[in-house]
């Protein structure tokens, strides 16, 4: 519990550690000139309350009309979203290349959906993005210009959800993407010497794609999975983060939606885990730092049981002072990560622009535990499933709340 | 490699190397071993031996951390026997600590003064003062705790800090408090120093991460004697009806501890200033001159601020009318070097032509270690003086005439000589416990002093027997008869005593 909680404290504070350092993960302040030409996969599913402002906002993305393409993947059996996608098509100009692409065949998952738009892909990166993202304008000038410039292989750039008032669970899982955008993926890059992919807003140079033949279509964290694969064939991954270019997405509205993106990203960790690829990574310190990350989800568990634990333990058993004080380190720890979920919570206001309330604030102490309690219960779900050979893709439910009433927020950024 | 390429990388190893001179000879012979040293060394003997805090009954008099990083030092060292008697151990520790915090003073004036000048002068200070070598040579938790106090400032001084100083800083800070309470008066200032001289990026994060980190570590402290069921007193609802020493009796009897009026010469600050004067004019009427001129300067200066603001509150802490210990001045000597340095530093500052500054320079440091050193050949007495020769001889010879039943009182710079089992605890008291530890009073002597055969008088002995209330030391005292005696510098004599039985 303490080198975990150690561990947690140390990636979440790391961006904060030296200004400098911080700086130069943001983005460029002069872009290159166009170079680099764009595919940006959608896959999806059910969408057709998000994929019109979606299409609208990747298209619209400031970039040559001629050096970018959409291709969106969706399933026969979607016709309702086939249908917001074709509308949507035919009040854009023509001048936007976008692509509808059916598939009917393969397991229905994200994976296949992607290998399935890459197979069509004509242009040299590969962006992937989710059908609820909300990309800044410029996200293609500065991936462009960080291509030429560092001469990279794959690029992660940031993503915040930002619908943090919707529901009582929804603040922490806000700040759990802000720390590990802003903060996690600088750690685990600089010290750990790997990057941890997110599912969207990440850039792939295309011949890379093509020499790992893609996607493996059966995982659950497709992101996860290619990462480590990329790493471990020596591909060079950089990230690029600052709040003002991020990617805008939406934590789920209902407790059972937020457990059933979990569970999957959990059972994912735990597949790829499995299949032992990590073990293929050149440093030990890679190795270290994958296995953490594969294995964190299930660390709630055993926190959970701690609390409980610790006072049974504290009213029942009479232990010699110096172990019994040992014991309470945890706790501190714990203390210090509702500390910096505060502290978090108050830069996230302030950068985005947010009123801040100081309510939800001290608010953050009470929920935590029941927050840890709800992802306790998807990586037990995930073990379960994962026991039970049960890799069915539960899809997240997106209904446009992190577009609805935060314009002014947008515009102010 | 990088340092070498400083031309000035040789200064601080000059610096401890003559620290190490100055504060290192004689050490082990000058001053004469006080009672607390052997407080503390017999402390630190006790977390070693017996995994206690004290051999006796543990009062929350202070924190324990400063005699368990003595134990510590022991340990590392091959036991309190190392270097002679065993609070020549502990001295040698406080010497090592003390040659660091002349860096820590180099470097935190050179980073305030931005230029070497305000550094070497305040070092030199540190090392040549005949107050600051005397009692940087004693084992007193002051000493320890300024070190941490310094390192904790180091950290946050400069530029391009990281989050990861901070962190450090408030860990030094929480050791500095947890060593001697006093430290926490400074607390404030640290939290305003890191505040506005940290980056903005990280300002939040750094100042509260601070906080909160030394607060928690602090915690550690009420946390130890809440498991020990010893936070509250006794007779209280949350402190129950079985009788128990507390934290909070021990916080409420320091707090209370009265030194006098200090418009009313015999208070303890009043004859501890004149002590002091008497030691060091020079050191002490400079030091202070230079906070004066450097807290004006300071309205326009944030971290001359922060310095004197320390210095300021350490001042109204010694003012206040609490008790005042004459070791007590170790906590502002290095900030009073500092505000010397930085007074240097003004001056340099302040003359146009580089010649002239470097003339200044040199002018400066040569008329320090010039008044220092005809300072020193006409009173060389912390150098040639041999003040505890004889109060070991006393504890040897005591030492001959106990067998494994006898009971005797002592002085307590005598004690972790006296003291090697958790049996000998039962049978060689400290003066002071025979009065005011429950446990000693009725479990070992049963109420009755003549159950005690010996005393080991020292004048701390005999002054503590006639004027404070300490009914039974009174007693064994005026009820005994002189065995042995050993002269002793300024009639600071020892002797042994054997007391008549009736």
């Amino acid at each position: 519990m303490i080198t975990q909680a150690i561990i947690t404290l140390t990636w979440m504070l790391y961006a904060w550690n030296n200004p400098e350092q911080a700086a130069s993960f943001s983005s460029p302040k002069k872009y290159r000139l166009p170079y680099f030409s764009f595919t940006a996969l959608i896959p999806v599913r059910f969408e057709h309350e998000v994929i019109q402002d979606t299409i609208t906002a990747i298209a619209e993305l400031n970039y040559p009309p001629e050096l970018k393409e959409i291709i969106l993947i969706c399933r026969d059996d979607d016709s309702r979203t086939q249908e917001v996608i074709k509308k949507t098509l035919q009040s854009l100009p023509t001048s936007h290349t976008i692509h509808l692409e059916i598939i009917s065949d393969g397991p229905i998952n994200k994976p296949y959906s992607l290998n399935a738009g890459l197979k069509k892909a004509k242009n040299n990166i590969i962006a992937v993005f989710d059908a609820e993202d909300q990309p800044h304008k410029d996200i293609y000038n500065i991936i462009n210009t960080l291509f030429i410039e560092k001469q990279t292989d794959v690029i992660q750039s940031g993503i915040q959800l930002i619908n943090y008032k919707s529901r009582w669970f929804s603040l922490l899982n806000v700040l759990e993407y802000f720390f590990w955008f802003k903060s996690g993926l600088q750690f685990f890059n600089k010290i750990g010497g790997i990057t941890p992919l997110g599912g969207n807003t990440v850039f792939f140079k295309r011949e890379l794609l093509d020499q790992l033949n893609g996607w493996k279509t059966h995982h659950l964290t497709e992101d996860a999975e290619i990462g480590i694969r990329l790493a471990s064939h020596g591909a060079k991954c950089s990230i690029v983060y600052d709040e003002q270019h991020v990617t805008f997405e939406e934590s789920p509205l209902t407790i059972n939606s937020f457990i059933k993106q979990r569970t999957r990203w959990d059972q994912g960790f735990l597949q790829v885990f499995w299949e032992g690829e990590w073990k293929n990574l050149p440093t030990l310190k890679q190795r270290f730092f994958v296995l953490y990350i594969l294995l964190s989800p299930l660390i709630p568990i055993i926190f959970l049981l701690y609390i409980p634990l610790s006072i049974i333990l504290l009213l029942t058993v009479k232990l010699p002072v110096s172990i019994a004080l040992f014991s309470f380190i945890p706790l501190y720890l714990y203390g210090f990560q509702m500390i910096t979920y505060i502290l978090g919570f108050w830069e996230f206001t302030k950068v985005y622009k947010f009123r801040r309330n100081i309510l939800l604030l001290l608010k953050i102490p009470f929920i935590y535990y029941l927050y840890q309690l709800l992802l306790a219960i998807a990586a037990l779900r995930a073990i379960w499933r994962q026991y039970k050979n049960n890799s069915k893709w539960e899809k997240t439910k997106h209904t446009n709340i992190h577009r609805k009433g935060l314009e002014l927020n947008y515009a102010s950024i | 490699m990088q340092v070498f390429k400083n031309k000035y990388f040789l200064v601080p190893i000059i610096l401890f190397i003559f620290a190490f001179l100055t504060h290192g000879s004689n050490i082990f012979h000058f001053p004469y071993y006080l009672d607390d040293e052997g407080i503390y060394v017999s402390q630190a003997w006790s977390f070693l031996a017996l995994g206690k805090l004290s051999p006796t009954t543990y009062f929350y008099d202070h924190a324990p951390l400063g005699w368990i990083q003595i134990a510590i030092w022991a340990k590392l060292t091959g036991g309190l026997y190392t270097f002679g008697y065993p609070i020549n151990s502990a001295r040698f520790f406080i010497l090592i600590l003390n040659c660091f915090s002349t860096l820590f003073i180099y470097f935190i004036g050179k980073r305030i003064g931005k230029n070497s000048i305000a550094g070497i002068t305040a070092s030199l200070f540190f090392i040549l003062s005949p107050l600051s070598i005397y009692y940087h040579r004693l084992v007193i938790l002051d000493n320890i705790m300024v070190f941490w106090m310094l390192l904790s400032l180091y950290l946050l001084l400069g530029t391009k800090k990281q989050l990861t100083h901070y962190i450090i800083s408030a860990l030094c800070f929480g050791i500095a408090v947890l060593t001697k309470e006093t430290a926490i008066i400074a607390l404030p200032v640290y939290a305003y120093l890191i505040y506005f001289s940290s980056h903005t990026y990280h300002r939040l994060f750094s100042t509260m991460q601070w906080i909160i980190l030394t607060s928690s570590f602090i915690s550690l402290y009420g946390l130890f004697a809440l498991l020990k069921g010893e936070l509250f007193p006794y007779g209280t609802i949350l402190g129950g009806n079985t009788p128990h020493v507390s934290l909070l009796e021990g916080i409420v009897w320091q707090a209370g501890r009265g030194g006098g009026n200090i418009f009313n010469s015999s208070s303890q600050f009043r004859e501890s200033l004149d002590y002091w004067f008497k030691i060091d004019p020079f050191f002490l009427s400079f030091g202070f001159l230079s906070f004066i001129l450097t807290t004006i300067e300071g309205i326009k200066k944030k971290t001359y601020y922060a310095i004197t603001a320390i210095t300021f509150f350490l001042l109204l802490y010694f003012i206040h009318g609490g008790v005042v210990l004459q070791f007590y001045i170790v906590a502002i000597i290095p900030f009073l070097c500092i505000h010397i340095g930085i007074l240097i530093h003004t001056i340099y500052i302040h003359i146009s032509s580089e010649k002239l500054r470097t003339s200044f320079s040199i002018a400066s440091i040569s008329c320090i270690i010039f008044y220092f050193c005809l300072y020193y050949i006409s009173n060389p007495i912390l150098f040639t003086q041999d003040q505890t020769s004889q109060q070991i001889a006393a504890v040897n010879s005591l030492q001959t005439l106990l067998n494994s039943s006898s009971i005797a009182v002592v002085d307590n710079y005598a004690y972790p000589a006296l003291v090697h089992s958790s049996a000998d605890t039962r049978r060689i008291l400290s003066y002071w416990k025979i009065d005011k530890d429950p446990d000693i009073r009725q479990n070992i002597l049963h109420n009755n002093w003549q159950r005690i055969d010996y005393i080991l008088a020292t004048p701390s002995v005999i002054f503590n027997a006639q004027n404070q209330e300490l009914n039974s030391l009174q007693l064994v005292y005026s009820n005994s008869v002189t065995i042995q005696s050993f002269s002793n510098f300024d009639k600071w004599d020892i002797s042994i005593q054997k007391v008549e039985k009736k």
